[in-house]
């Protein structure tokens, strides 16, 4: 292979690395197709009445197309601007109070001197990833419950007890700082990771030039995280009509509707009812064309103001 | 050169890898039951359906219990060699819908309970599944239509589809009284017994006095943990909870009134607003636990077990609640309570008759006679008797009357071990659809005598509406079925959140107009108008 | 590597006394906050069973009761699937850093044609998707269908993962690439040769968001392996899960009466299978984790 290429010359660009890049690519790219693409004809029941037992396709009149009804129905529902709404704003307050929570955690990790110790914080940290959603509702309902450990505060300091699960007001705040408490730390590993890759020696200089550590982790610990940072907040903003249901419809009641119902509960209490595999699938979809146009901006501000962009 | 080693060791490990999967599916595979020989052999059959979730009991092991031997020979002498695949019951679901989507390889007999009706007219309509009729004119030895003409006439109501045909068999059941009176069981308000003695207080014969009663508990400390917790567990967001009956309340957003053939909304009945000017009393007590509206099992049965529910809705007859009790306790069932003045207050009862489940002969079955032939034992009063009361002498016998009382064989742990149970713990519900002849004497039996007291006295009472309002609903048709879909999303959606709020006093009865505008504009007379014409054919059906 | 590691903390850590108080502080606060919850986990499992149904024990288990352990242990499939997990992780996490490596490099090389076609071509699949039915049927084609390739060959690529390598392999200096074309190498031998050895942190992730991702997941076998010998671990939490959720509303007086025996029977079930199936792979992080401690790279950036 060494004998293919000319030595001494700095190479150009050439379609044999076209040819090389591609190859390397080939079965990466063979997968997608095979899995995420072809599949995904699976998309024109948004336009139909499908039930399982019809065909997707064909020609001899079985199929009821419907046109952009499913998406006219949900646009005209009595429910679509509270689900807009509770749907995004979930996610937002998730992206607003807990974006930088494993950012901040991973630079308090890195700064801890001792190293058991520090990777004993680090591996408490992610414990509560492993807990099943079914599990944290429970612990969660039980611990705002009129009786429950946090009313027992409140009394503590001389308030009267709040019916934290019955009171509309509450339910963001409840959701968002579970879902925080839930994922800040698995979050931080991958920030930890970039983290790893600075030479030490810089650290070195910085405290020769006299900075301290506040200034070493503004100058270079956090540089040294600002690609994957960018990378994450563009997703970020990409999932902002993305709020967990699963988790949601664990700790949810009528009671909080107004404010809890998000998108993926209500399809929830629709599936219950049989036959929403079309008009599923076209909530869907028009959430992620939502969802990837706000990607698209989020990346194109990105390239133009940052230089950091997914393409 | 070195990468290239490690780029092929790494290539080599996946290879290994891969050789170690194909290893294991492949001998897996034959385990599945998943046999690709087409069934051309005459009586061969293969069967899909769930297995139970049973701990202890197992389909599996099903050639060591007695019960099983039995029907094993009903289906040799019927010629047939049947071949199981058994997929877990959680599962089941997702299985059953995709299998069935694609239409192909499918088994000759299938277990497809968990698809709504649309889907299985869908897939009728698409040759996934057969016609029946012409099947057992043809095949059957008369047992099918012995059964569903004679014994369970109720069941072609609830079966045949719009199109008059009929797709799958179903899960027949009876409760009858002395032989022959239907014996219906109630849903109802049960209180604590034992709290009643406990603080010396009369039985509750009004809605006032059971009101009283439940602010009483609170304040004698019934379970004498030196807090006012003792509540009431009910969720006001549905109709489905007794007390709602009390004020003549159907059990649904639209419920059946069997007796006079109606379709009713508890929107539209009068004592609606009273029922939640009651509700909203109860909640300013601070008798209504407000934290377990809405809440999954899990919540309830806490308070239970934390010895702090005073009351709730259930079963009549239930005995699951006691032992979960700490320090124990009694619940009595109470007749429906006087809460109006002109408003009589109803049961709500479970019909005595049930027809559910569904199983289906597919396309791909090439012995059809086969199938009808399964279908012949299933239907035969031996194998009802096997399934739902097992073998005499060992799992029932005669009470002195004659009527059939199950001998207690102990745990399900000591049942799996002894082999001692009938057909229904071992099989019921997989592919084997449950035939029952219930009674209620062996019922009475297993209860304190004051429930069985109430259970005998409910028997004859009037008026009632039932909890299971689709087994007297026919099956919509296509138009019928989308308009009902779209409408009851949104419609549940609001219904349950006023009924909650207006419970809670969140929201005000002076606004009844406006509520009752928009619950009109989101369908409620029109799914009314729906269920009445499905009502009108479930009873022209014979 | 480990010299550069024994020094690191006295040369560039020299900070005042208080703020390492603070720091330490928080770190214990948080330490707190998240391993609560498995704790309490653990406390339920073996707390008496009634104690747990009354969900109140929050500090220090209440009776004791080891039946659930029990239970779990003498299952044989319980083990089966135990050693199902462990195929489907090793291959999984091996698949997928393999994947993510081929797929992110070349998105590196600013002169690729396409680079951008090639992105948007791997980001559309994060949003959009076909659905349980076409990818069933698309499975049952390729006779995967009730076979561990179902759980294993869909789940390869991740395309999440492919991002997270191509951010990390864009902070490596172009110069690192440039003198390994100056020694003629082609763009396989630069990858596995120069790239690799110096991307420890991010492969060191990938396995790890692969082993737990994998260890975790539970829907492909639910639609996928209706055959219960090649389910992994987890779907044995689903189905006490599911058990656990039936709607008592619907059911008639007899099949109440089951469901609520099988409910209570499963009640503290849920807590010792979720210590039994979450301990091990808890255990493998520390593993991983010495490729994410500062400076671990200091070796290998030398040129």
């Amino acid at each position: 292979m060494k004998a293919a290429s000319p030595v001494s010359k700095r190479r150009g660009f050439h379609w044999r690395d076209h040819l090389q890049l591609y190859l390397i690519m080939l079965p990466v790219l063979a997968h997608i197709f095979i899995f995420s693409y072809i599949p995904m004809y699976g998309i024109v029941i948004a336009f139909q009445n499908y039930y399982p037992g019809k065909p997707f396709l064909s020609f001899g009149g079985e199929i009821d197309w419907v046109g952009f009804q499913h998406f006219i129905d949900f646009f005209n529902g009595p429910y679509f601007v509270r689900l807009m709404r509770n749907t995004f704003l979930l996610s937002f307050y998730f992206l607003i109070f807990g974006f930088w929570v494993p950012i901040l955690f991973a630079l308090l990790l890195n700064e801890l001197r001792t190293g058991a110790f520090k990777k004993f914080v680090q591996t408490a940290s992610y414990l509560p990833h492993f807990i099943s959603n079914v599990v944290v509702a429970g612990m969660v309902l039980s611990f705002i419950n009129v009786d429950g450990i946090i009313n027992a505060f409140v009394k503590l300091f001389g308030g009267s007890p709040v019916a934290l699960n019955t009171e509309p007001g509450y339910f963001p705040a409840i959701y968002t700082i579970t879902s925080i408490w839930k994922a800040f730390g698995w979050g931080s590993i991958l920030y930890l990771a970039a983290m790893s890759s600075v030479d030490p020696h810089l650290y070195e200089a910085a405290k020769i030039d006299g900075a301290n550590r506040f200034k070493q982790m503004l100058n270079i610990t956090l540089p040294s995280i600002r690609p994957t940072i960018f990378i994450l907040l563009i997703f970020a903003i990409g999932s902002l009509l993305s709020a967990n249901s699963e988790f949601i419809l664990l700790i949810y009641n009528p009671m909080v509707y107004e404010t809890a119902d998000v998108i993926g509960t209500y399809l929830f209490r629709e599936g219950l009812l049989g036959g929403n595999f079309s008009s599923g699938t076209a909530v869907g979809l028009l959430v992620s064309l939502i969802n990837f146009t706000l990607l698209y901006t989020a990346n194109a501000l990105s390239r133009k103001y940052s230089d950091y962009a997914l393409w | 050169m070195k990468i290239w080693r490690k780029a092929l060791l790494s290539f080599m490990a996946a290879v290994l890898v891969m050789g170690t999967i194909t290893a294991c599916s492949s001998g897996s595979k034959e385990n599945a039951g998943e046999g690709s020989n087409t069934t051309e052999a005459s009586g061969k059959l293969r069967l899909l359906g769930p297995s139970s979730s049973n701990k202890h009991i197992r389909f599996d092991d099903r050639e060591k219990y007695p019960v099983w031997k039995e029907v094993d020979k009903l289906l040799d002498n019927a010629g047939l060699d049947l071949e199981y695949e058994l997929v877990p019951s959680e599962q089941y679901d997702v299985v059953i819908k995709t299998r069935m989507a694609s239409g192909s390889d499918l088994p000759d007999i299938v277990n497809i309970s968990k698809l709504d009706n649309t889907t299985v007219l869908n897939l009728a309509k698409q040759g996934v599944i057969q016609d029946l009729t012409p099947l057992i004119e043809k095949y059957s030895n008369g047992n099918i239509k012995k059964m569903y003409d004679q014994e369970f006439p109720y069941a072609k109501k609830t079966t045949t589809s719009p199109d008059g045909k009929m797709y799958w068999f179903s899960n027949l059941h009876k409760k009858t009284y002395q032989g022959k009176d239907p014996a219906p069981v109630s849903l109802t308000m049960l209180i604590r017994k034992d709290w009643l003695e406990k603080l010396n207080l009369p039985v509750p014969t009004t809605a006032q006095e059971y009101l009283d009663t439940l602010k009483k508990f609170r304040e004698g400390d019934a379970n004498g943990n030196g807090q006012k917790d003792e509540v009431l567990a009910y969720d006001p967001g549905i109709f489905s909870g007794a007390i709602a009956q009390w004020f003549g309340l159907g059990t649904d957003i639209t419920a059946v009134d069997v007796e006079n053939k109606k379709v009713v909304s508890p929107w539209y009945q009068e004592g609606i607003k009273d029922y939640f000017r009651y509700m909203q009393q109860l909640v300013k007590e601070g008798v209504l636990d407000t934290s377990l509206i809405g809440a999954q099992g899990e919540q309830r049965t806490q308070k239970m077990t934390e010895n702090q529910v005073g009351s709730l809705s259930d079963y009549n007859l239930a005995t699951y609640n006691e032992p979960l009790i700490k320090g124990g306790g009694e619940f009595l069932p109470l007749m429906p309570l006087k809460a109006v003045d002109n408003i009589t207050p109803a049961a709500q009862l479970e019909p005595p008759f049930l027809v559910w489940q569904k199983y289906a002969i597919t396309k791909d079955c090439k012995d059809v006679e086969a199938a009808i032939k399964f279908f012949d034992v299933i239907y035969s009063e031996e194998y009802a008797n096997l399934l739902y009361w097992g073998i005499e002498g060992k799992t029932y016998e005669l009470d002195s009357n004659g009527a059939k009382i199950f001998i207690n064989t102990g745990s399900e742990e000591e049942q799996a071990k002894s082999g001692l149970v009938a057909g229904r713990q071992l099989f019921g519900d997989t592919v084997f659809p449950r035939i029952q002849f219930a009674n209620l004497e062996f019922e009475l039996t297993s209860v304190p005598a004051y429930k069985a007291d109430n259970e005998l006295e409910i028997l004859k009472y009037t008026p009632y509406f039932v909890n299971m309002n689709n087994n007297f609903l026919a099956i919509p048709n296509d138009q019928q079925l989308e308009r009902k879909t779209k409408i009851l999303t949104n419609l549940t959606t609001y219904s349950t959140e006023l009924a909650t709020k207006l419970a809670l006093g969140q929201k005000s009865l002076d606004d009844w107009d406006q509520y009752m505008t928009e619950l009109k504009k989101l369908g409620l007379d029109e799914l009314m108008e729906i269920d009445q014409q499905l009502l009108d054919r479930y009873n022209s059906i014979n | 590597m480990i010299t550069a590691l024994k020094r690191n903390p006295n040369k560039i850590r020299q900070g005042s006394i208080i703020v390492d108080i603070i720091l330490y502080t928080m770190a214990i606060v948080i330490c707190l906050i998240t391993l609560y919850p498995f704790y309490y986990v653990i406390i339920m499992s073996i707390s008496s069973p009634q104690e747990v149904a009354a969900m109140n024990v929050f500090l220090i288990p209440k009776g004791f009761f080891l039946g659930s352990y029990e239970l779990i242990l003498k299952d044989a499939k319980m083990w089966w699937a135990y050693s199902n997990t462990l195929i489907y992780v090793t291959a999984g996490a091996v698949l997928n850093c393999l994947m993510a490596v081929l797929g992110a490099y070349p998105l590196t090389v600013k002169n690729l044609k396409g680079r951008k076609w090639i992105v948007v071509f791997l980001l559309i699949p994060m949003y959009f998707g076909g659905g349980l039915i076409p990818t069933y049927l698309l499975i049952n084609k390729l006779g995967m269908y009730n076979t561990m390739f179902a759980v294993i060959i869909p789940g390869m690529v991740s395309i999440w993962n492919i991002i997270l390598v191509r951010t990390f392999f864009t902070t490596i200096p172009e110069g690192l690439k440039e003198s390994a074309f100056i020694d003629g190498a082609s763009h396989l031998q630069l990858l596995f040769k120069v790239i690799l050895p110096i991307s420890k942190p991010i492969i060191a992730v990938i396995a790890i968001y692969s082993v737990v991702g994998i260890w975790n997941s539970w829907f492909d076998a639910l639609v996928y392996l209706p055959n219960e010998k090649l389910h992994p671990l987890q779907m044995y939490l689903y189905r006490v899960v599911v058990q656990q959720s039936v709607d008592l509303k619907t059911l008639s007086l007899e099949d109440t009466r089951h469901a609520v025996a099988n409910m209570l029977s499963s009640i503290q079930l849920k807590y010792a299978i979720i210590v039994f199936t979450t301990l091990p792979v808890i255990f493998t992080y520390p593993f991983f984790q010495k490729y994410f401690i500062k400076g671990a790279l200091l070796g290998s950036l030398k040129e």
